[in-house]
């Protein structure tokens, strides 16, 4: 009893520390409960949106047209797939809608009827309006529940799909649960009506766009490989199947709306992990400087009977406390956040998180941490054991050693504060190592978190730079126009920086890889603005390629190995030359030049310029510029139904909108017409559309990663405030106790005439060698953990920007100075005659 | 005649003490001339360490005037205060308060280079006065700790005068040394003195007291008697002794 109070009485003499230890115990509890209360909430959203929606973990779809039987039969034969459920949908890629609020919405989609999604799933209608409003819904759709949780959309509300300028408006019957599909990058699914599925099976009839035939089973514990699948079905029709098949699974969704969430509660252990750090490392340094401070207390105690054991106990109780009330605050934080963490998951995924606050693994995240400052000041407090009575009234000096006199004064030049900081520096090396780890560990944090916030801050346009491709504005020509004649005249547009030509893109296998690769292509890679060299060099011959890094590491290739194309039945060989970096389609893309792309595909034909605008350009004046210039694209053409004008103007209006139909739906080529009215005859033909489509993937871009941008931005900016808090107490708690430590010392000094501020200058001095020389090293660091998460998170090579880092690190150096020396403000308290009557 | 270098007008010093006001110094005028040695003498609890302090900016007064020279110095901010000290004074304690971790040399300089650029110069001057208490090469590269109590009091005067300070102070610098280290101590001061240094010590032993050329006898915060004496002389000790002693009876020490 008598030791705990003497821990209490210094508790209460150690005000200001005990509540730096608190607050960074706090901060240290907060983070790992929330991540241990947390990491498996996702996870479990996955398994119980499965369960509930009856819904299986793999999904094939082949093209209805391509589809064969004997295609089924290999996932019966060769992978011992059963219950094998098959059903059909329609495919739409970027799909553009408008929601009830008139706001353009992209989204990779599927429709399928109710009959065939109760063939799949088991169709759980939830949140749905009544039956009798449903009945009388002329165009009824069933939305899963993405649409529900992270889109605030509602029964009754509209949704309008836009496909090639007209719009097609259902009303949100209800939603449903769903296990596939319910992902933004694998697309979602749709339940629609008999009728409108028929005439949407109309409409998307065109490229990938298509209706398909599904095969839904389990796969887990199968041999089945979907590369591998594709594989057998094209050797056994003769026919490619790459662009005609898709794959979607429990694993491949989760990974894809997970991976965020995963990487965010992966830097919340890592976060808990640097202040834990900082925690134990202040706390053991806190404990030896009071030893040292009281040792002649100590001395006094052991010579009344007082056991060393019982001594060190007062010091362990006295951080016990300490902790123990930063880590019921700590527990406390935790479940205030652990709500909020449910919606920002279920937001993230689209599902609903059913799992309720993990109170077992809060508290044990306290007991933990608890734990952890026990055992750091047990093994610190120890020390006391090193002095007995007699040593410890000679305040712990066993012989009068001195080491060598660092920096004599005799020989300085220069400011006298400088030189005695220095000097005290090097004369408590110990503190030294102690303050580096904190902020070493504590600052590359904060500049990751900085370059992280640097790089959200203009929204996505930093995650453009890592695409892998150039997403810019794209003018898609009609077919038999000449590419590169109109891609010279765009350039000369004033609103028009650069224009490239491009292809569209295809998808093709690549020999002995599970990955078939996407294709980008560009005659000079060097005029692509947002494609990186990271190793080796451009392609530029027609044998050469450049992969990912990512698909190097799928597939182990490396610069100077060779690639095998397979497309059309042939297969073409390319050499290495250099490696990207890319976010987009998985890291797949195959850079190739025109002609090197023309080897593998001698069908392929540019029909697409890329188009850089100047700054300031939007995309909708640049399309009235170019509407003035080459006439309304086939697309504007569809809607120009309210033309006005004569009578043969208006005619040819009416007849440029079926010339536009009949060429972006049904791939027609070439038309001519003739039309006679009242004796005149009026003529036109569909040559005069040069422009098919004008877009920006930048609005598909934005949706998909505008909101992990600014959460990213926001979650960066917080983490650089509560880790500066986490740095400012740390070194606030050393200048303090150098000051409690030095207190005889800096009153000598006063007495001789040093001011306050000479004093305050000459601590704040002191830290700056450590500042400097950790700063720099967690630059270091900070590039490595930088480009490592880039590459586990996104397959991305993330560089930390030098410049910003070099203005980070001077704030940072700065920032400490600030701190240390606003913390050694005590040293005004001191007063002369305090001293020299103490 | 010689200028004023202190002097006090209705100097008081209180404390407080749960509560209560502790009345230290009252009403003080005093006047402490240039090249005097002033030793200032009473018994325990008399303000003598207290008047020492507000007379050196070491503390403020709580009601009154100090002027130093001309100037004002008792409505000096703790930074004006200091600069005051670096300056224009000199410290010596009772307990030496020698820096632990730095060598003697380096003792002296940090005091030295809070005011003087250091230059070889310096450094000379530093090591000649050094040579001059008796302390040679090699003591100065030891640390405190290595040094006895009169090794330890010599250097602590080296770093009081280092500067020139126009007046030095000295607490009891003699308190906590036998009387060989204790005479060596006071030769230092006398020969200082006699090179026309301002002094103002505390002491309450009578030995300490007769170097100086004036004895201030203060009792209950007040100056009760003042005795002066000729500069201090291995000749006339007797008299001197005689005199001083018939002073302190008279004052009832």
């Amino acid at each position: 009893m008598n030791i705990l109070r003497l821990s209490l009485f210094k508790l209460k003499k150690n005000k200001k520390e005990a509540v730096a230890i608190a607050f960074l115990t706090m901060i240290t509890t907060l983070m790992l409960a929330v991540f241990m209360a947390n990491i498996s909430k996702a996870n479990k959203a996955y398994e119980d949106s499965f369960a509930q929606a009856g819904s299986k973990d793999t999904c094939v779809m082949i093209k209805k047209d391509k589809f064969r039987d004997e295609y089924r039969r290999i996932l019966e034969e060769d992978y011992g797939i059963t219950d094998i459920t098959e059903a059909e949908a329609i495919y739409a890629s970027a799909l553009d809608y408008k929601n009830k609020d008139g706001e353009d919405r992209t989204y990779e989609s599927y429709f399928v009827t109710e009959k065939n999604e109760r063939k799949i799933e088991d169709f759980v209608k939830t949140d749905k309006l009544s039956d009798e409003e449903i009945e009388k819904l002329e165009h009824p759709i069933w939305l899963p529940m993405f649409f529900c949780i992270s889109e605030s959309c509602e029964a009754g509300d509209t949704l309008t799909v836009c496909k090639d300028g007209r719009e097609y408006p259902f009303t949100v019957a209800g939603f449903y649960k769903t296990g596939l599909y319910n992902d933004a990058g694998y697309g979602y699914k749709m339940v629609i009506s008999e009728i409108d599925y028929e005439l949407f099976k109309l409409i998307f009839n065109n490229g990938y766009d298509s209706v398909y035939t599904m095969l839904w089973f389990d796969s887990e514990g199968t041999a089945y490989n979907d590369t591998d699948h594709i594989n057998r079905c094209a050797d056994l029709s003769g026919e490619s199947l790459s662009s005609a098949y898709n794959h979607d699974s429990v694993a491949l969704e989760r990974a894809n709306s997970l991976s965020f969430i995963n990487i965010f509660m992966y830097f919340l252990a890592f976060f808990s992990g640097i202040t834990m750090l900082s925690s134990v490392l202040m706390i053991m340094h806190r404990i030896t400087n009071d030893i040292e401070d009281q040792m002649q207390q100590i001395g006094v105690l052991e010579a009344l009977g007082y056991r060393s054991r019982e001594i060190s106990l007062s010091y362990v109780y006295e951080y016990v406390i300490t902790g123990g009330i930063g880590a019921f605050l700590g527990i406390i934080g935790a479940f205030i956040v652990s709500p909020l963490m449910n919606i920002g998951i279920q937001n993230m995924i689209g599902r609903t998180v059913t799992v309720k606050t993990e109170a077992g693994m809060i508290l044990l995240s306290g007991v933990i941490i608890v734990l952890l400052v026990t055992l750091f000041a047990l093994l610190k407090a120890a020390k006391v054991k090193k002095y007995p009575p007699v040593v410890a009234f000679r305040k712990g000096i066993r012989t009068h050693h001195f080491g060598r006199n660092i920096f004599p004064l005799s020989k300085s030049k220069g400011n006298i504060n400088l030189t005695l900081a220095v000097k005290s520096f090097f004369g408590d090396i110990k503190t030294a190592v102690g303050t580096a780890v904190c902020v070493i560990t504590t600052s590359t944090a904060i500049l990751f978190c900085v370059t992280g916030a640097d790089f959200f801050k203009d929204g996505i346009d930093g995650l453009m730079t890592m695409t892998g491709d150039d997403i810019v504005t794209e003018v898609e020509l009609q077919s038999g126009v000449d590419t590169d004649a109109v891609r010279d005249e765009i350039a000369e547009m004033p609103e028009v920086r650069k224009a490239l030509t491009d292809y569209q893109t295809r998808w093709l296998a690549v020999k002995g890889s599970e990955h078939d690769g996407s294709t980008v292509i560009f005659d000079d890679f060097s005029d692509a603005e947002n494609i990186y060299l990271i190793d080796g060099r451009f392609p530029e011959h027609d044998n050469e390629i450049m992969i990912t890094l990512q698909r190097k590491e799928y597939d182990g290739t490396d610069i100077g190995d060779s690639i095998v194309i397979k497309g059309n039945g042939t297969e073409t060989k390319y050499i290495v030359t250099g490696m990207t970096s890319s976010m987009m389609n998985n890291g797949t893309g195959l850079y190739l030049t025109s002609e090197g792309y023309r080897r593998a595909c001698p069908d392929a034909r540019p029909n697409i310029i890329s188009v850089y605008l100047e700054d300031g350009v939007t995309m909708e004046e640049f399309e009235e510029k170019l509407n003035e210039k080459y006439g309304r694209s086939t697309k504007d053409s569809l809607s120009a139904g309210d033309a006005s004008g004569t009578l043969e103007e208006r005619i040819q209006a009416a007849a440029d909108e079926k010339l536009a139909l009949l060429t972006s739906q049904y791939g027609v080529t070439n038309i001519d017409y003739a039309v006679v009215v009242d004796g005149q005859v009026i003529s036109g033909n569909s040559r005069h559309f040069v422009i098919k489509d004008v877009s920006s993937l930048m609005t598909l871009a934005e949706q998909a990663m505008g909101g992990v941008a600014a959460v990213s931005e926001i979650g960066a900016i917080g983490a650089t405030v509560v880790l500066s808090a986490v740095v400012a107490v740390i070194l606030g708690l050393i200048a303090s106790s150098n000051v409690k430590r030095q207190r005889r010392k800096l009153g000598i000094m006063k007495g001789m005439g040093y001011t306050s501020k000479d004093l305050m200058k000459q601590i704040a001095l002191k830290t700056m060698p450590v500042t400097i020389v950790s700063v720099i090293i967690a630059s270091f660091a900070a590039k490595c953990v930088y480009s490592a998460f880039w590459r586990m998170a996104f397959g991305a090579a993330g560089e930390l920007d030098m410049p910003l880092t070099i203005i980070a690190d001077v704030i940072l150096v700065a920032f400490c100075y600030a701190v240390t020396y606003i913390s050694a403000g005590k040293i005004k308290a001191i007063s002369v005659t305090e001293l020299m009557t103490e | 005649m010689a200028s004023s270098i202190l002097r006090t007008e209705k100097l008081c010093k209180s404390f407080s003490n749960g509560g209560n006001q502790q009345h230290v110094i009252k009403n003080l005028d005093l006047e402490i001339t240039e090249g005097d040695f002033t030793v200032i003498m009473g018994s325990s609890g008399s303000g003598k360490s207290t008047l020492l302090y507000a007379l050196s900016g070491m503390d403020k007064p709580t009601l009154g005037k100090i002027y130093f020279g001309d100037t004002q110095i008792q409505d000096y901010s703790n930074d004006q205060l200091a600069m005051f000290r670096r300056g224009s004074c000199g410290f010596v304690f009772q307990s030496v308060y020698l820096l632990d971790d730095q060598t003697v040399l380096d003792n002296v300089l940090t005091g030295a280079l809070i005011v003087q650029k250091n230059t070889p110069e310096l450094v000379n001057k530093v090591k000649d006065l050094l040579r001059k208490v008796g302390l040679d090469e090699e003591d100065w590269k030891k640390y405190p700790n290595q040094l006895s109590g009169g090794e330890a009091q010599r250097v602590g005067i080296v770093r009081a005068i280092i500067n020139e300070p126009k007046i030095l102070f000295a607490d009891e610098p003699t308190g906590a040394l036998n009387s060989a280290s204790s005479r060596d101590v006071l030769d230092i001061f006398t020969e200082i003195h006699k090179n026309g240094q301002s002094i103002v010590m505390v002491t309450h032993d009578m030995k300490t007291a007769l170097r100086g050329t004036r004895v201030l006898y203060l009792r209950d915060g007040g100056v009760v008697g003042d005795y002066r004496m000729k500069p201090y002389t291995d000749d006339d000790k007797q008299t001197r002794r005689a005199g001083l002693a018939a002073f302190l009876e008279e004052m009832g020490w």
